[in-house]
């Protein structure tokens, strides 16, 4: 009876809205138990529990959920919008990142604001973080995920690049991350550049169709290092420092990689496009793959 | 015994006492001797003025005790009144004023100030030197504390509900938070909000809406503003 009644309450509670800002792209809901209020800012305050407690930031894509957490939402102003300025969570949590999200929410800001409609993304990203805690802090175009703790991250990217329809997942794990985000960007990955403390594990699985045929072609990235390094705003490169193996296949080919250093080249739709291995020694396979995609 | 001057209806209703410290005026009235002072009955636009203690009480009929002060030759204060029909008091207090409006109230004096209670449409409103309305409570019922020594007239107030309040958010004279709430509870500085208590911002207020919460305690700067606030739901 008493779980029953727990089960309802949580339902009652689920999808709750507790704060809302004046554009409502920012929402604060899903809690079961919460206190707060507001600064001399006017920013808004808060702690909370929830099955989970979740703020949205639609303008930003971003949601971040878990049992518990405490932070500090932005007031929007005149001149920019609503933001989270900061936020705790503890008790294992999630970092929510979609950019079909954050699109939507900019077409109906634009929309209300009479401003033009911005461009429509080429592809559909949707990035999920999660560990057990973390911290986010951020300002109108920025922010900052702090992961003290073993985390994974998987990302799922699917949309057309020139004539080629493509699908994309990539998952890893550390032990350790800064993550630098830009979430209001409009149509772009929001992770600009980050670090990975390891071991760190990666892998990334791609199918590309080219336009007029119905065959894809696939490719696969593995790769372990002792940390990552992550730059998404200027080089386009994925660095794998200290004990790096990376294996993988792409289309007819396969191979693996050894080294102290690998540098991973993304193309603008986040293809890898060129591995560069160095150290002493190096020590690299590459060999035709085997018919029905075997490594 | 009854006063002979008074136990006639007058065009116009009219007393004060030996220093102008009250007066009243109606456009009639009766009134009896009491043992302490005078009984009154008035009717239509009644307005009772006290400068000792800064208020001034208007309504459509009135039931009135006064009582002599201490020192003074002639009734001098009131002591009870039982109003209705757009009742009106207005406290001031250094320079700020409170007004309470309500259907019907009764007045009771009560050491330096005096103690309302009142139902039907109740408003509270909170107006600065300036005669800015800073904040606007209404409610089913309620009390208040009138206090001409405290900052704003009204030193408590308690109202029940459904209840509203409107406060002018600090720094923008055209940004207001509205709060609603079942019952809200003034103390000196402190607006405090009971039962599913929901929060909006209005007019150019950059604070946007809170809902689904079981109370919120408000804090009023000097000038009677909105400067901030805090909230708890959930957990008993």
């Amino acid at each position: 009876m008493r779980v029953l009644a727990a089960l309802i309450l949580a339902t009652l509670f689920q999808g709750r809205t507790l704060y809302e800002d004046p554009t409502r792209s920012i929402r604060v809901y899903g809690y079961t138990q919460a206190e707060g209020g507001t600064l001399e800012n006017g920013d808004f305050e808060f702690t909370m529990r929830g099955n989970p407690a979740v703020v949205e930031s639609r303008l930003e894509g971003m949601s971040i959920s878990s049992p518990a957490m405490s932070g500090v939402v932005a007031a929007a102003t005149p001149s920019t919008r609503g933001f989270i300025r900061t936020l705790e969570v503890q008790g294992g949590g999630m970092v929510t990142l979609d950019n079909a999200t954050a699109y939507q929410a900019q077409v109906d800001q634009a929309r209300r604001l009479g401003t033009p409609v911005p461009a429509a993304p080429t592809a559909n990203d949707v990035s999920t973080i999660k560990s057990e805690r973390f911290a986010y802090s951020g300002g109108a175009a920025q922010g900052t995920l702090s992961i003290p703790q073993p985390f994974s991250v998987e990302s799922k990217s699917a949309g057309k690049t020139g004539d080629k329809t493509f699908e994309q997942t990539m998952t890893a794990q550390g032990s350790q991350a800064v993550l630098q985000l830009d979430p209001a960007a409009v149509g772009a990955v929001p992770l600009r550049s980050g670090t990975i403390t390891g071991p760190v594990t990666l892998k990334i699985n791609r199918s590309e169709t080219q336009s007029g045929t119905t065959q894809p072609t696939l490719s696969e990235l593995n790769g372990v290092a002792d940390n990552v390094e992550i730059d998404l705003s200027s080089a386009r490169t994925i660095t794998l420092r200290g004990n790096v193996k990376v294996s993988g296949f792409s289309g007819l080919y396969q191979g693996t990689s050894e080294g102290d250093v690998v540098v991973v080249t993304l193309d603008d739709a986040m293809k890898p496009i060129r591995i560069r291995v160095t150290g002493e020694p190096t020590k690299s396979t590459l060999r035709e793959r085997k018919p029905g995609g075997s490594k | 015994m009854i006063l002979p001057a008074l136990i006639v209806a007058q065009s116009v209703f009219s007393y004060s006492d030996a220093k102008g410290d009250l007066s009243i005026r109606a456009k009639d009235g009766q009134g009896a001797l009491s043992t302490t002072g005078y009984e009154f009955d008035l009717m239509g636009s009644v307005t009772i003025t006290s400068k000792q203690r800064q208020f001034v009480l208007t309504a459509s009929r009135v039931k009135a005790s006064i009582v002599k002060s201490a020192g003074s030759e002639s009734p001098n204060e009131l002591k009870k009144a039982t109003a209705s029909g757009g009742t009106r008091i207005v406290q001031t207090a250094s320079g700020k004023s409170s007004r309470l409006q309500a259907n019907t109230a009764t007045y009771t004096t009560q050491g330096s100030g005096a103690t309302v209670r009142a139902s039907g449409s109740v408003r509270i409103v909170n107006i600065d030197q300036n005669k800015r309305e800073t904040m606007t409570a209404t409610g089913s019922s309620g009390t208040a504390r009138l206090d001409p020594k405290s900052p704003r007239g009204i030193s408590a107030a308690t109202l029940n509900g459904p209840v509203r309040v409107e406060i002018v958010q600090s720094g923008g004279t055209a940004s207001r938070v509205v709060f609603t709430g079942s019952k809200m509870t003034l103390s000196g500085s402190q607006v405090s909000l009971t039962g599913n208590v929901k929060a909006s911002g209005a007019g150019a207020s950059r604070f946007g809406n809170l809902s689904n919460v079981d109370s919120v305690t408000v804090t009023l700067n000097e000038r009677g503003e909105f400067s901030r606030f805090t909230f708890r739901s959930g957990g008993g």
